[in-house]
Order: C-alpha cells, then sequence, then structure tokens
C-alpha cells in the first residue's frame, strides 16, 4: 500500500514546491512521483495481502487497475506541458490536487471496508470538483464546478445512505463480511441489504456518469478545461468500476437475481442515451462526453453479465478507452487551441477539417483513436467490445449483445464524422505545430492501442 | 516447414506496400508508387503459387501466435492452408495483381494516387486476412477492414456530395450485415465453445439436420453476406458504390470483397448443410436477386451502373448454387465472375478514360474502330458472362443451373429468365458502347485513343482467362470440384442424400442446349433492337421526338415491339429499381432520420438548469425503487 | 413521558422541515432550518447517540448554518425596484424565485410512500437486545485510533484537498481583479 503513502506524501512535497521561484521542475517532478508510485505498486504483485486492519486489499486485479489509473494520469500530466505555460496558472496546486485525486482512485480500486471506498470517492471528487473549475476566467468552466459540486454531493449523500443500510443489514462494513452475511441468510436477506444495495449503485453509477443518473457529464465535460476532461472520463470511470466490480462480485454475488435486472435496464439506458444523443452534437468535447456515457454502458454490460471473464474484459476495456480517449483529447487541445475563433477556443467538429494534411500525424493518431472508440478490428478498443459481448453471451443475455452491438453501430456514425472532417475535408492551411514531449506521448498511446490491437493477448494471465 | 513463414508472408506483403505508400505519401516520388505496390501484390500472388503447387492435399494450419484467451475460449492468429483459402487466395492476389498494374495507368494523373494505391494495398491486405484466417474472428477483421477500405474508396473522389452518400450508404449496408455476422460469431462461441473453423466443424457434424440453434446461426451468418454480397434487401448499396474509381469497383465491387459472403458459406458448408430451411431462404432471396438486379440492368444507361447491377445478378446465381448444396459450383462461378466482371470492369475503365470520364452509354457507339484491343476483350468478356459455350461464364452458370435443375424446376426457370435478360443487357451494352455511330461531342471525338500498354495488358489477360477459365471445371467432373472435394467431407457426412446426385448426360446436354440457346437468343434480340433498328434509349428529358425520327420507317414493327417489350420491361425495372432505391433505401434513411430525431429529443433533456437535473435523479430514483420493490413481474 | 419528548422533537423537525419548503424568504427557511436540525439532534440523544447529537449541533448549526447565512447574505444584490419600493423598508426581504412544486411534491410523496413502506416491513435485529444508555463517546474515540486509524487519517487528505482547492479557487480571482 506503498503508492497511497507515497502519493500522499509526493502531493505536499508538490505544494512546497510551489514556492520555489522556478516552475519548471514541478512537470518533471510529479512525472517522476507518479513512476515511483507505480513502481511501488507492483510490490505487491502476485499476492493477496490485507492492510491497515482490513481496510484495503490488494490482488493483482486491483494492482491491473492502479496501474491503469495512473498510467492515464501520466499522460495526462504529460500532456500538461503547455497547458501550463498558457495559463500561467500554479501549476503545483494543480499537480497537488491531480496527486491526491490519484489516491482517492486508489482507495476506491483496492477498498475492503467500504468506509474506505467512502473516502476515496469524496477525495477523488473534492480534487475534481476544483480541477473542473480551474480555468476560472471562464463562466463556463465555473459552471462546470459548481453544477458537478452540488450534484455530486447529493450523489455522496445517496451513497453514504446506502453504506448505512447496509451495516443496519449486516452490522459490519467489511466487503467480504458482507459477503458472509448474504451466503449466511441465503433465503432470508433482510430488505434493508437491498435497499442498500439499490442505493450504493445509485451512488456510484452517478460517478460513472450512467443513465439516467448522467445529466452533470455533457455540461460538466463540456465546460471543464479539456486536459482534466481527460483525466475526469479516464480515471474516475476506472476507479468507479473497479470499485463497482469489487463491491458487486464479492458482496453481492450471492443476491446476483436481484441487482441483475436493475442493471440490466440501467445498461440499456445508458448506451442508448449516451450513442442516439451524441449524434446530434457539434461540438467535439460534448460528443466525447456522450461517448464517455455510452461507453460506460459497455463496461455496464460487463458487470451485468457478471461472470468469470468479467474482470479480464473490464480491464482491457478500461484500458483500451483510456488509451483512446486520452490521445482524442490531446489532439483536441493542440488543435483547438491553434484553430481559436472569436468565441475563444474551437471545439466543434469543424476545427478538425482538413487536420491529416497539416498535420498528418495528428491526424493518425486521432484516426487510431476514434477507431479504437469505434471498436474497429486492429484496434485495442475492438477486443475490449469484444470480450464485453463475449460475457453477455457466455451468460446467455442476448438481448443486451443485440442491443449493444446496434448501439455499436450508431457510434460509429459520430465516431466516424471526426475522420470524415480530418480526412475528406478542407480546412485552414496553416500547418498545426506539437511540441516534441507532447508528440511522443501522443505517439505512445497510439502505438500501445495498435498494439493491444494486434496482440491483445499480452494483458492475458495478468489478470 | 516453411508454411508458416509462406502464410504469413503472404498478407504481410501488402500490408509494407501500404506502409510505404500511406506514411510516405506525397514523399514517395510518384514513378515509384506504382510498382511498389503493384510488387506487393505480385510478391504476395507468388507465394500463393509456391504455396498451390507444394500443396499436398492436406490442409495446414500455421499458428502464428496464441491470440488471445477469453475464459475457455482460445483464439489463435492462424492460418489455415486449404482448398477453399488456396482458391482463393489465388483469385485475390492474381486478379489483384492485375488491377493494381492496371490502376497505375488510370489513375497516375490523380492528385491522390499514392493514397489511393495505399488504401489498395491496404484493402489486399485485409482480403488476405480474410480468407486465409482459421477462425471466425480472423475473418471478422478481414471483413471489418475490406468494409472499411470499401468505404474509403468509395469516398476517394470526396469532393462530390453524392460521393461521400455513396459511401456513407455502402457503410451503413455493411454495418447492418456486420451485425448479423457478429452475433453469428457469439452464437457459435456459446455453442460449440470455440471460433476454430476445424473445432466447429468436426463438432457440428454430430448436430442432427435442422438443428435450431444451427439455424439461428446460419441464418445470422448469412445476414452478414447478404450484407456484404449485396443480396435483397441490401443490395442497393453496391450499385452507389460505382461513385469510386474504376480498378476499385473491378477489385472490390466486383472480383474479391463481394464474394466473400459467398467464400463465408462455403466455408461454414457443413453448418449450412445441416439447416436445410437456411438454404431454402438463400434459395428465394437468392433468385429474387439475380432476376431483380438484371431486370434493372436492362434499362440502366450508365456503363458501370449496368455492370454494377449485372454483379449483383451474378452474386445472385452464385448464392443460387450454395442453395441447393452445390458449393463448387459456386465457388466455380465465383471464380469465372471474377475473371470476365475485373475484365468487364476494367474495360468499362479503359472506355471512360478514353471518353474524358464520360459514363453514359447514350454518348458513346463505334468505339471498336478507335479502341480495338479493348473491344474485343469487352466483347470476349460478354461473351463469357452471357453464357455462351465455350467460354468461362457457361460452363460455371450451366453447373449451378443444372443442380438447380434436379432440386426445384420452378428456380430453374427462373434463373433461366434471368440468364436470356443477362446476355441482352450485356449485348445490349456492348452495342450501345462499341457499335453503330458516334455519338459525343466534338472534343470527346477529337480525344479518343486507345489505353496505354498497364492498362490493356491486364485486359488481355483477363481476357484469356475468361475464354479458357471453364476449363477448370468441364462438365461431368472436372479438376475443381476433385480438388474442392475434401472441402465438403463433413457436409456428405451430416447429409448424404445433399450431395450424390448424378445428372446423367442426355439431361445435361439438353441443359447445356437450352441455356445456349436462350443466351444465344437473347443476343440476337439485342441486336435486332440496337444494331438493326439503331434503337438507342431516350435521354433523361424524354426527347422522343429524336427516336421517333429514327424510327419513322418502321413504325408499325417497332410500336409493336414497344408496346410489346420495352414498355413491360420498363414497367418492371422501373418498379423494381424504386422498389429499391426508395424502399429499402427509404427505410435505412428512415431509420437515420429515427436516430437523428431521437437525437434531437434527447438533447433538450439537457437543459442545463441543475434543478432539473437534482428532479431527474430524484425521480430516476423513485421510480427505480418503487419498479424494484413494489412491481411484480 | 420519553414517547412525548420523542414526539415533541419529531414535530419541531417535521414542522421546521416544512415551513423551511413554505417560506418565500430565503432568511427565514435558514433560521427553520436551524429548529429542523436542533430537532434531530434531539432524537439522536434519544436513540442514545450522544456524539452525534453533539456532533450535528457543532457542524450543522454552528458551522454550516452560519455558512448557509453568511452565503445568502453576501450573494443577494438587492433589485433596483426593490430597494425603492414599500418592501425596501423590510429587513432581509429575500425571495427565491423556485416557484415550480407539484411535480418534486409528487416525486417526493412517491419516495416517501415507498420507503416507509419499505422500512415498515423490515426487521431490524437490534430492536431485540434493548441496551441501557450508555454514552458512546469512549467507543467512538478507541475505535477511531485503532481500527478505523487510516481512514481516520485519510480524511486529513481528503481535508488537505478541499483546504488546497479552496484556496485556490479564492486566491487567482483577487489576483485577476487587482490586475
Amino acid at each position: 500500500m506503498l503508492p497511497i503513502i507515497l502519493l500522499s506524501v509526493f502531493g505536499i512535497v508538490l505544494l512546497f514546491m510551489g514556492f520555489l521561484k522556478s516552475k519548471v521542475l514541478l512537470l518533471p517532478a510529479t512525472l517522476v512521483f507518479i513512476l515511483a508510485a507505480l513502481a511501488t505498486t507492483f510490490m505487491d504483485w502476485g499476492k493477496t495481502y490485507l492492510y491497515f486492519q482490513n481496510m484495503l486489499l490488494t490482488n493483482n486485479l486491483a494492482i491491473l487497475f492502479t496501474t491503469i489509473v495512473l498510467l492515464s494520469a501520466f499522460m495526462v500530466v504529460a500532456l500538461s506541458n503547455s497547458f501550463i505555460e498558457d495559463e500561467q496558472a500554479q501549476p503545483a496546486e494543480y499537480y497537488a490536487l491531480l496527486l491526491f485525486s490519484l489516491v482517492g482512485a486508489i482507495m476506491m480500486i483496492s477498498f475492503e471496508n467500504l468506509i474506505m471506498l467512502f473516502v476515496g470517492v469524496e477525495i477523488l471528487s473534492v480534487a475534481m470538483y476544483v480541477l473542473a473549475g480551474s480555468d476560472k476566467h471562464s463562466p463556463r468552466s465555473n459552471e462546470a464546478a459548481l453544477k458537478y459540486f452540488l450534484m455530486g454531493a447529493f450523489a455522496t449523500g445517496i451513497m453514504l445512505f446506502g453504506i448505512a443500510l447496509l451495516y443496519g443489514a449486516t452490522g459490519t462494513f467489511v466487503v467480504s463480511g458482507i459477503k458472509s452475511y448474504v451466503y449466511t441468510n441465503a433465503y432470508g436477506v433482510s430488505l434493508l441489504l437491498y435497499m442498500g444495495i439499490i442505493l450504493l449503485l445509485i451512488g456510484m453509477l452517478f460517478k460513472v456518469s450512467a443513465a439516467p443518473f448522467h445529466f452533470w457529464t455533457p455540461d460538466v465535460y463540456d465546460g471543464t478545461p479539456g486536459l482534466f476532461t481527460a483525466f475526469m472520463s479516464t480515471v474516475v470511470k476506472t476507479a468507479g468500476f473497479a470499485a463497482l466490480f469489487r463491491v458487486l462480485s464479492v458482496s453481492f454475488v450471492g443476491v446476483y437475481s436481484f441487482w441483475w435486472g436493475t442493471l440490466a435496464a440501467l445498461t440499456c439506458l445508458t448506451l442508448l442515451i449516451g450513442n442516439v444523443t451524441a449524434v446530434y452534437q457539434t461540438s467535439f468535447k460534448r460528443m466525447m462526453a456522450y461517448s464517455s456515457i455510452s461507453h460506460a454502458g459497455y463496461l455496464l454490460i460487463g458487470l451485468t453479465a457478471l461472470g468469470t471473464q468479467t474482470k479480464q474484459a473490464l480491464v482491457f476495456y478500461s484500458l483500451a478507452y483510456s488509451l483512446a480517449t486520452i490521445s482524442a483529447f490531446g489532439v483536441l487541445l493542440v488543435v483547438s487551441r491553434q484553430r481559436q475563433d472569436t468565441n475563444g477556443v474551437n471545439e466543434n467538429f469543424d476545427a478538425f477539417n482538413g487536420l491529416a494534411r497539416q498535420n498528418p500525424l495528428l491526424g493518425f493518431v486521432m484516426a487510431v483513436s476514434m477507431l479504437s472508440l469505434a471498436g474497429i478490428p486492429l484496434t485495442a478498443g475492438f477486443w475490449g467490445k469484444f470480450m464485453i459481448f463475449t460475457t453477455a453471451a457466455d451468460k446467455g443475455i442476448y438481448w443486451i449483445l443485440v442491443f449493444a452491438v446496434l448501439m455499436s453501430t450508431v457510434g460509429i456514425y459520430y465516431y466516424f464524422r471526426v475522420i470524415i472532417a480530418m480526412y475528406f475535408r478542407e480546412g485552414a492551411a496553416e500547418p498545426v505545430k506539437v511540441a516534441p514531449f507532447y508528440r511522443y506521448v501522443l505517439i505512445a498511446a497510439t502505438i500501445l492501442t495498435l498494439v493491444l490491437g494486434l496482440a491483445p493477448g499480452l494483458l492475458e494471465g495478468l489478470v | 516447414m516453411q508454411t508458416d513463414l509462406l502464410c504469413s508472408l503472404i498478407p504481410l506483403f501488402p500490408l509494407i506496400g501500404f506502409a510505404i505508400n500511406g506514411l510516405g505519401f506525397r514523399k514517395v516520388p510518384a514513378s515509384l508508387v506504382g510498382p511498389i505496390s503493384s510488387a506487393a501484390a505480385l510478391a504476395s500472388f507468388a507465394v500463393s503459387l509456391m504455396l498451390f503447387s507444394g500443396f499436398s492435399g492436406q490442409p495446414v494450419k500455421a499458428t502464428l501466435f496464441d491470440w488471445i484467451s477469453v475464459g475457455s475460449l482460445h483464439i489463435n492468429f492462424s492460418f489455415q492452408i486449404d482448398q477453399l483459402s488456396l482458391l482463393m487466395l489465388l483469385i485475390v492476389t492474381g486478379v489483384g495483381s492485375l488491377i493494381h498494374i492496371y490502376s497505375i495507368g488510370y489513375m497516375k494523373h490523380d492528385e491522390g494516387f499514392g493514397k489511393f494505391m495505399a488504401f489498395l494495398n491496404l484493402f489486399l491486405f485485409f482480403m488476405l486476412l480474410l480468407v486465409t484466417g482459421s477462425n471466425y474472428v480472423i475473418m471478422f477483421i478481414g471483413w471489418e477492414g475490406v468494409g472499411l477500405c470499401s468505404y474509403l474508396l468509395i469516398g476517394f473522389w470526396n469532393k462530390n456530395v453524392n460521393y461521400n452518400n455513396a459511401a456513407r450508404k455502402a457503410f451503413v449496408m455493411n454495418r447492418i450485415g456486420d451485425l448479423g455476422f457478429l452475433l453469428g460469431i457469439f452464437l457459435l462461441i456459446t455453442t460449440f465453445g470455440s471460433v476454430e473453423y476445424t473445432d466447429i466443424f468436426e463438432q457440428a457434424t454430430r448436430f442432427a439436420v435442422g438443428d435450431k440453434m444451427i439455424l439461428a446461426i446460419t441464418l445470422l451468418l448469412f445476414v452478414g453476406a447478404m450484407g456484404k454480397s449485396a443480396q435483397i434487401p441490401l443490395y442497393t448499396w453496391l450499385p452507389d458504390a460505382m461513385a469510386g474509381p474504376t480498378p476499385v469497383s473491378a477489385l472490390i465491387h466486383a472480383a474479391t470483397m463481394v464474394t466473400a459472403g459467398i467464400y463465408m458459406i462455403v466455408r461454414s458448408n457443413v453448418l449450412y448443410t445441416l439447416s436445410p430451411v437456411t438454404l431454402e431462404v438463400i434459395g428465394v432471396i437468392a433468385i429474387a436477386t439475380a432476376i431483380l438486379a438484371a431486370s434493372i440492368g436492362l434499362l440502366q444507361n450508365d456503363i458501370k451502373k449496368v455492370l454494377a447491377y449485372s454483379t449483383v445478378s451474378q452474386l445472385g446465381y452464385m448464392f443460387l448454387g450454395l442453395s441447393v448444396a452445390a458449393y463448387s459450383s459456386g465457388m466455380f462461378h465465383v471464380i469465372t465472375h471474377a475473371f470476365f466482371k475485373a475484365l468487364l470492369f476494367l474495360g468499362a475503365g479503359s472506355v471512360i478514360h478514353a471518353m474524358s470520364d464520360e459514363q453514359d452509354i447514350r454518348n458513346m457507339g463505334g468505339l471498336r474502330k478507335h479502341l480495338p484491343l479493348t473491344f474485343i476483350t469487352f466483347l470476349l468478356g460478354t461473351i463469357a458472362i452471357a453464357g455462351i459455350p465455350p467460354f468461362a461464364g457457361f460452363f460455371s452458370k450451366d453447373e449451378i443451373l443444372a443442380h438447380v435443375f434436379l432440386h426445384n424446376k420452378a428456380l430453374w426457370g427462373l434463373g433461366l429468365v434471368g440468364s436470356a435478360m443477362t446476355s441482352f443487357y450485356m449485348f445490349r451494352l456492348l452495342f450501345l458502347t462499341f457499335f453503330g455511330e458516334f455519338r459525343g461531342t466534338e472534343a470527346q471525338r477529337h480525344h479518343l485513343h486507345e489505353s496505354p500498354a498497364t492498362m490493356t495488358l491486364p485486359l488481355i489477360v483477363l481476357a484469356v482467362l475468361s475464354v479458357a477459365g471453364g476449363l477448370l471445371n468441364l462438365p461431368g467432373g472436372g479438376w475443381l470440384s476433385h480438388f474442392m472435394e475434401p472441402l465438403f467431407a463433413g457436409s456428405a457426412q451430416v447429409s448424404p442424400e445433399a450431395f450424390g446426385h448424378e445428372i446423367d448426360h442426355s439431361t445435361e446436354y439438353m441443359l447445356m442446349g437450352i441455356s445456349t440457346a436462350v443466351a444465344i437468343g437473347s443476343a440476337i434480340a439485342a441486336y435486332v433492337v440496337y444494331i438493326s433498328r439503331h434503337a438507342v434509349p431516350a435521354p433523361e428529358s424524354a426527347e422522343r421526338s429524336g427516336i421517333a425520327k429514327l424510327v419513322y420507317n418502321k413504325y408499325f414493327v417497332d410500336e409493336l415491339y414497344e408496346i410489346a417489350i420495352v414498355r413491360p420491361i420498363r414497367a418492371l425495372g422501373d418498379a423494381l429499381y424504386n422498389f429499391g432505391e426508395f424502399i429499402i433505401d427509404g427505410i435505412v434513411n428512415g431509420v437515420a432520420w429515427i436516430v437523428r430525431a431521437a437525437s434531437a429529443q434527447l438533447r433538450l433533456l439537457q437543459s442545463g438548469s441543475i434543478g432539473f437535473y437534482v428532479f431527474a435523479m430524484v425521480f430516476s430514483i423513485a421510480v427505480i425503487v418503487i419498479v424494484r420493490f413494489f412491481v411484480r413481474f | 413521558m420519553l414517547n412525548l419528548i420523542f414526539y415533541a422533537f419529531a414535530a419541531l423537525t417535521l414542522g421546521g422541515s416544512l415551513a423551511v419548503l413554505i417560506t418565500r424568504n430565503v432568511m427565514y427557511s435558514a433560521f427553520f432550518l436551524l429548529l429542523s436540525l436542533i430537532g434531530v439532534a434531539a432524537l439522536f440523544v434519544l436513540a442514545s447517540a450522544d456524539l452525534l447529537a453533539v456532533a450535528q449541533v457543532m457542524i450543522y448549526v454552528g458551522g454550516v448554518l452560519v455558512l448557509v447565512i453568511f452565503g445568502v447574505m453576501l450573494t443577494h444584490k438587492p433589485k433596483p425596484e426593490t430597494t425603492t419600493g414599500p418592501q425596501a423598508a423590510r429587513p432581509n426581504y429575500i425571495l427565491t424565485q423556485h416557484r415550480a412544486w407539484l411535480w418534486p411534491l409528487l416525486v417526493a410523496a412517491g419516495l416517501f410512500t415507498a420507503f416507509y413502506s419499505l422500512i415498515s416491513r423490515i426487521h431490524f435485529s437490534l430492536f431485540e437486545h434493548r441496551a441501557p444508555f450508555q454514552t458512546s463517546v469512549d467507543t467512538i474515540g478507541k475505535q477511531l485510533m485503532t481500527e478505523y486509524i487510516i481512514p481516520f487519517e485519510i480524511a486529513g487528505i481528503l481535508l488537505l484537498a478541499a483546504l488546497v482547492g479552496a484556496t485556490y479557487l479564492s486566491s487567482q480571482g483577487d489576483r485577476t481583479n487587482n490586475q
């Protein structure tokens, strides 16, 4: 559990580094810190440990999710280079908050006690509320922060209510304790438990922006500075699904027949709203917000069809989704800043017109990321969807499978709009420039996406 | 054994070609682009030939690596070399190489030449993956990949909005098909626990004929084939796909990609033999497609549209063959069709090239003097497709019809009608294009020229193949049916009665005679109408007076002809054309419209007011709690 | 006797909450909220959760509510017409604008009936052993320092993050104003 301690300490160290006159050191220091946390994460590889009086539990699955989260954070921080220069802001605070939020994310991934889940969710959320409003000159950003905060606080309250009811039903906060309660009372489980499950689920579904608790997502994603939107849509989602998986697969697997119907209905609603609404958007960022809702839907399929393959599918899908999302936002950040119009940065689809000609590399990165999100073969996204769909087929839930495949067809429509804009439309003639380091990060993400698409077996056996 | 290496080399060459031309777009000199991509295709062809010559008769499976495991399901990245994949390899790389060479001449002056050749190589890569993969997942990856390339290449001349619409329509219809295919794969996984061909077919032989699960699987897979191979109701994208450059039409939309559906069914022949109901369905759809597309083709005036509808119709014949379990006959027609349809498209490309991008046959005529080589090869292709002996198309179509005859006389009669129409529209096309007087503008006449050698050479090769292709499988047990026999061992085992119908020689000769007579009769009819009577289809604006003047002298005969033949055919053709254009496209567009409308409505939910959001959340919670705890269902 | 006290405080809580909803004046609703929160604190005492009751009073009544009142007063900008009209003479006249009540009422009523009928069906295991009144402060204190030491400490990170965020969000605003 070194990463949690390390990241907390590093966050405080970063705050002190903010006092230094020179701010050059901050970015490399943050990257080093995240790498250090990543390295220490693997110290527990292959073993299952309980930490701090049954508060946290690490196993290989938790380590993999932690790796995805830290990797995403690493890339987001690496892409923050030009952002920080532009804003002349206080990067020390940004980075410290990012590290704190990672502490929360790791706790959400490896909690064994529901209190830790709650505290983790809160740390992650509080940091996100602030980062959503970090662009203080923009009313949109302020609005996003306020909306996220108000609705997030509301959802947290519901989740807490759920945890309390669970405690009332089982007399314990410990995940495996709830499991043994469920098994010993297989025929007479208290109604309190059921209500607790529903409310806890609702609270968590809000965090991963599943319908009908998704309303905050488009507004918040749209208003938040692009970099932090990338962070939000990858780290928060991965951690949220890791938490959902742990609580559902350990504690509540005994009452699967109770919750799967509700979850299945919400899954379909999420897929429908995410995919269909994305079609109409003119802003790329809003489209990505709806796309993130739809991907929450695909991940939920894995949970609805909870089985032996679910964890592998979730890990793979989260990784594929995070890589593609970060590179998409990376390209958006460059393009939107260089294609400014009178309203400020241009985040619409037309900002990408002719990008493939002005900067073939960025065009390619974006194309691969869109193909991966759309689930076209030979990208990581295809295998993610394939595994998720296989879990549903294995469980025999065919109607959800048919629905999801239909919806993914709708998805292709809006992802391809970007590709069409980049390759088939004429755009402004001036070339789009990218800083070298920025380029390496994007290339790395794209290569990873392609490698996972060509050889998805690489992750196999790790889970 | 070196087979592993050779197998991986086949798709690797085009991929390298794609990488060089794609990444080095605008950097690779234009003179090198063509040779590089053609060399990639030729190298694959050479390797395929080596594999073919060294083939022992036993299927070889080359596992490159263990790809992925999902639970108990293992998916290998492996190639399977057997009779079927060898045949497809030879077609794809052989015809593919010729079309690559042809493209050098055809596309050289285009601004995006490098991009075009790169896409062609990418297409070849995915197509090779499709035909050599040893399991359904690799086939699906190739399947999606060729769809993607087809989409990119149809929209290649993207300046025009119509072209983009055509590309989008092709994409949507293919996606509908892919949906079926994908669901079929998941059903296969749950039924057999594997996606590997050998595992599935070995297990399938233990199923009873008419099994419900197999029925569902085969129907879903056939939906995939419908999309890719343009069968009713998913055929309207193929004629529209002619918006792409002509080599693309020849390679993707005639010779290779569109036959992927037939390949898939031949590959899964055990499953289809197990499900007679599916075969019946295929038969009905196939004959309907064959006749519908042929009758539309009778009245088209765009040289490429005629060929496109002809392709749809010929694909219908191939499926017709499959529907009576004559799998090898279906494959035989795939092969000969690849030869003569590629030839016809490339010939059409040569004409279009000479006519400065004119595609309307009403503005052509008399071209045989100006394009002698194109004319001769086009003539040979026409004879081949019309089914006049001893050219390739005769043997393959006749074999299908003979099998159909044994199975169902009514289907055979309909097939014969379609074959008459085929012969008619092809000769109509030939006569209108190459005979009579030149009807184009002076500028076009001035510009008329025979195409360069890079374009005529492939024409000659393909013409030779179209003439001699029938030798592959002469009636009465030719080489091809013996060669492919091991593929159908499983089918023969599960349902011996589906095979083994030996047709006796007198019937066979009679059938041959009938179809030859029908084909020649149609050709003569076309000759009478378009050469003797100089009929030229009315222009779009229907200026009847010009034609009336032209046919003034033979008024009575023409009147009769008009009433008895032209009007019914026109009415039928128009009706069927409208069926495709408005009903099917209408449904597809309607679905798209519904999605957009729903999107517009759902978007309004996003009002931006926190009060409403919180209210919606509480409302949802209330609904969930009430539905979950208080509603019994 | 105990029942009488219980019902009195329950009535206080409910009445306070209702008044919060009914009054249109934001200042009044803040004060009614105070009544309601105090009622809840008293109910906690009756449920022998004394620490919770104290915390309730300290945090909500002492902290949060004061913040709310400050917030309302600081963000309120009187409209020109109200400053001149006869109502301007009345102090603290701050009205809410939100008037839609039918749908929220329906949903709230539905949710309430749902929860109520569920809770009335539930069998609480704690009903069986009636524990004598004892203070929970000791137990909670021990628990916080032993079993729950990690959540307790990690909550420090949470507060730190919130603090950093708060200073960050407020600090730069001043700087831009000065520029």
